[in-house]
């Protein structure tokens, strides 16, 4: 419903995973609560936190959402899910339905079903006020013009001989770009010029809009009774006038919406936010929280995981030897974030779902063991040979002079290079915001995008990350010298 | 005691040891001395189970290894540590274990290896350490002892093990001339005792005071061997004369 029950509800699937490593928790989706995903970071005006309250998410489609599933007698509830994700997320069941600007396009209409249209959006073009170079999208021949990938903008400006598309991941990136001259127009659904740039003073809108979509919903494929409940909802609305209500508190009702009344002011919505900074800082403290508690057992994961390589790889036979080589190489082969799309999106197509919580830190945790595995391997080579002669020579096995003599001398060494991996662990965390997981610099992320102050969040949540590897530090050098033999 | 057959260690081209022979029966010191190179930690290394060689056999008491390219093949794990376990080794640079105390070097085989409760440990340790002056010191940690005082220590944590014999590798080359009275004091009292000892030292004043043989190693062969008499007043063999020349003048 917010982002504050998501992360709450995070949390509680932290602490599962946390007690019991819980893998495969089940679907978020119940009867009772349509859960509809959606990305709530720099999504204005479809979805996104107030700025004057940034617990609560709004947004048009946040109200059609309510509105939806009072139709059909149920309430909604949000999952965040990264816009790339969206339908992805869906066809592995992580919601209901996806409602979040989703252009009605042929190659989606094959992968997943899609609902009747609840808007009618066109392309605007916008450009700075003091710019006369482009009048109109006639004029984009060899300019840099920015626009959100993977949309439909993105598709037209592909096919447009001489334009230079630059594509951004969040909406409000391209339209300060073009007001710091990095790009030369952005080309983006009218919805999202209308909040961003139609009262921003230095840009101005260029030409009329053009190439006009429809923004539909999208169901699983097979769900056909959500299916028609969607749609009854949606003519519902539509014959009440509710949706034309809810358009035109957003300012976004436009004669394109079949045509039936006049577009409404310009948005009422103040990007700028005059809340005190420590405001955000309990929101900010939720991402830290939950960036903590995943580093922490990932690293947990990754220090155990590392020690059965490294000992597979010490003391394995013919066997074991060659496959503790195998993984270790290739997991340092490949990137993170690869890694974490095969568990969370690919490991489904075998049959193994695991919540994204357990994959992330699965992922982090496996990918860090390679690391830790060849730092105890160095460690271990670090401690005098004579030390192995001598346990040998008194009767141990390998096990044992493992286990008590080289293992024990080996952690001093391998203790700031851990700590330095650790720390490291903690930043790489922010990785998993991709498979929907709200950490430190998601909830940054958000939270700054739709204040728009994005040094001073920035410098915030830069202190909240020192605050968590800094004890780190201090805590390996104590232990260094506690370790030290006196 | 301990038996070594025709033992030969080679390492590619170079012969490291080239059929070497010779007992040393229950009770007895036997010291080897030779030039450096000439083999004699190699071979102390074969006969203590923790450096493979090629052909031949050790044999301490009842255990048997043989060369790797003998046609027995090589001694299984159990065998090795059989043999380790009957013979106490006594390394020039001691092997403490650095992160743990006098105390806990000396009881942690006896305890891990031999399954002793810790009371037990403790009490033959106690006896160990004061065989070797070093019972006051259980508690501090190798790093804050002199040379003397660690190998000490060392000899402690082998004879702990109660092992039927000692090998020692040079046990006093890396000590300060001062402390190495008293850890040839402590291998003295060893020998009076009637431990079974073989000893690769350059103190020639240990050889002709405790050994009951001496054996004369030169370029990976045993060139000579006899009483320390012998050895010292008439040897055989040129070479020894020569060693001995250099050794004696210093």
């Amino acid at each position: 419903m917010n982002v504050f029950h998501s992360i709450r509800r995070l949390c509680f699937r932290l602490a599962w995973a946390a007690l019991l490593l819980y893998a495969g928790t089940p679907s978020p989706v119940s009867a009772a609560a349509l859960v509809y995903g959606a990305d709530a970071e720099g999504g204005a005006p479809y979805i996104f936190p107030d700025p004057q309250n940034p617990e609560h998410l709004i947004g048009f489609e946040v109200d059609l959402a309510e509105a939806l599933a009072r139709e059909m007698g149920r309430s909604a509830r949000h999952a965040q899910t990264d816009w790339d994700s969206l339908i992805p997320s869906l066809v592995r069941g992580d919601f209901d339905i996806a409602l979040n600007g989703i252009e009605w396009t042929e190659a989606r209409e094959r992968k997943v079903a899609l609902s009747r249209p609840y808007y009618i959006y066109s392309q605007q073009l916008v450009v700075r006020a003091g710019d006369p170079s482009i009048q109109s999208f006639a004029d984009v021949s060899g300019k840099r013009v920015a626009t959100l990938k993977g949309t439909a903008a993105n598709d037209l400006l592909d096919e447009t001989p001489g334009a230079q598309p630059v594509l951004y991941e969040g909406q409000v990136e391209p339209y300060r770009d073009l007001a710091l001259g990095r790009v030369d127009a952005v080309l983006l659904d009218t919805p999202i010029a209308a909040y961003y740039a139609r009262s921003q003073p230095g840009l101005r809108y260029a030409g009329k809009p053009l190439a006009p979509g429809k923004y539909v919903i999208a169901i699983r494929k097979g769900d056909t009774a959500l299916l028609a409940g969607i749609n009854a909802a949606i003519a519902s609305l539509l014959d009440s006038g509710e949706l034309h209500r809810i358009y035109a508190r957003w300012g976004l009702w436009n004669e394109a919406q079949r045509g039936l009344e006049n577009p409404a002011q310009a948005p009422a919505v103040s990007e700028k936010s005059a809340e005190s900074l420590w405001f955000f800082l309990p929101l900010l403290a939720r991402g830290a929280w939950v960036t903590l508690v995943l580093s922490l057992i990932a690293m947990s994961l990754a220090i155990t995981l590392g020690l059965v390589l490294a000992l597979m790889r010490r003391l394995g036979g013919p066997l074991l030897r060659p496959l503790a080589v195998g993984i270790i190489e290739f997991i340092r082969g490949t990137p993170l974030l690869l890694q974490l799309y095969i568990i969370y999106y690919g490991l489904p197509g075998i049959g193994i779902r695991l919540d994204a919580f357990t994959a992330a830190v699965l992922g982090l945790g496996i990918n860090y063991a390679a690391y830790e595995t060849e730092i105890y391997r160095a460690s271990i080579d670090a401690v005098p040979h004579g030390q192995t002669d001598a346990a040998l020579s008194l009767g141990m096995t390998p096990w044992l002079l493992y286990r008590r003599i080289l293992i024990p001398q080996a952690v001093r060494t391998a203790l700031p290079p851990m700590t330095n991996d650790f720390i490291a662990l903690l930043k790489d965390s922010s990785l998993v915001s991709i498979i929907t997981i709200v950490e430190l610099t998601k909830s940054y992320n958000m939270l700054a995008v739709s204040s728009m102050r994005f040094l001073e969040l920035g410098l915030l949540t830069a202190a909240l990350y020192l605050l968590m590897s800094f004890p780190l530090s201090l805590l390996s050098s104590r232990l260094e010298r506690r370790l030290a033999p006196s | 005691m301990i038996a070594c057959l025709g033992i030969e260690k080679r390492f590619g081209e170079k012969t490291i040891l080239n059929r070497i022979g010779f007992e040393v029966p229950r009770g007895e010191v036997v010291v080897v001395i030779g030039p450096s190179g000439s083999g004699k930690s190699s071979l102390l290394k074969c006969i203590g189970g923790l450096s493979p060689f090629d052909r031949g056999l050790v044999r301490i008491g009842e255990t048997k290894i043989h060369g790797s390219l003998s046609p027995e093949g090589p001694p299984s794990a159990a065998t090795l540590r059989e043999l380790r376990l009957k013979a106490g080794m006594v390394f020039q640079q001691f092997h403490l274990f650095a992160h743990m105390t006098v105390l806990q070097n000396v009881i942690e085989a006896p305890m891990q290896v031999l399954g002793l409760t810790r009371k037990q440990a403790k009490r033959r340790a106690e006896q160990v350490l004061m065989k070797v002056s070093m019972g006051g010191l259980a508690g501090r940690y190798p790093a804050s002892l002199s040379g003397g005082e660690q190998q000490r220590v060392a000899i402690a944590r082998s004879l702990a093990m109660q092992p039927q014999c000692v090998l020692f590798d040079e046990p006093t080359s890396a000590l300060d001339p001062e402390t190495v009275g008293d850890v040839l004091g402590v291998m003295k009292e060893l020998a009076r005792e009637g431990m079974t000892m073989l000893v690769v030292t350059h103190e020639m004043s240990f050889a002709r005071e405790a050994a009951d043989r001496v054996l004369v190693l030169d370029a990976g062969a045993l060139i000579e061997t006899g009483t320390p008499e012998k050895i010292f007043r008439a040897p055989d063999h040129e070479r020894t004369r020569a060693f001995l020349k250099r050794v004696l003048n210093h």
